[in-house]
């Protein structure tokens, strides 16, 4: 799955740390995340829409698109 | 979910640290013990000192699992695979070359063995989830 989240997270000015933190995951997850080496779970992405105040398909897309 | 925090991950090790401390004094006592104490039926109950610090470390292992966030928990599901299945074929393999021929190991050196697979293939997956 492709995402925008590295766009977003350095759109706030924040570090991955910063965005683990708020998220309650390790600084490896967003990374895995950001270079899509792992798609997150239901709950998580639904916690980073919620951070992110922006849909989950807004952040998230399949591959082919 | 969440991810364990440093006064966490600074317990766990303390904890494993002084567990291995135990472990290896249980061992000396134990070694000690079995070779002086020759017939008596105390032998059974002193072999088995060396075990109480797995047992007493296994909540702390636990805890440090519970406290993985969600990629955490996948790499270390799939380093339990690699080191399930690493150790099965192994174990399985020598039990019938021992029915070849070659000296018998003891089953003191699989729990170990297991671990450090397991600790390798995290590392491996941790790596590449890493670059």
């Amino acid at each position: 799955m492709k995402n925008v989240l590295r766009q977003l997270r350095e759109g706030q000015g924040w570090s991955q740390t910063d965005l683990a933190r708020k998220l309650a995951v390790s600084r490896q997850t967003i990374h895995a995340l950001e270079t899509g080496k792992y798609d997150p779970s239901l709950p998580l992405a639904f916690r980073i829409s919620k951070v992110f105040q922006k849909p989950i398909e807004e952040i998230f897309f399949p591959e082919e698109m | 979910m969440s991810v364990p925090s440093r006064a966490a991950v600074r317990t766990y090790v303390a904890t494993v640290v002084l567990l291995g401390f135990g472990y290896a004094g249980f061992v000396f006592l134990t070694t000690y013990a079995l070779r002086t104490w020759d017939g008596s039926p105390w032998r059974y109950g002193v072999s088995l000192l060396p075990v109480l610090p797995i047992v007493l470390g296994w909540p702390a292992v636990t805890r440090m699992f519970k406290a993985y966030d969600e990629l955490q928990r996948k790499l270390a599901g799939e380093a339990l695979q690699t080191a399930f299945g690493v150790t099965a074929v192994v174990t399985f393999a020598y039990g019938w070359l021992q029915w070849a021929g070659l000296p018998p190991i003891n089953l003191t050196f699989v729990f170990p063995f297991m671990w450090v697979v397991f600790g390798v293939a995290y590392g491996v997956r941790h790596g590449r989830y890493s670059r």
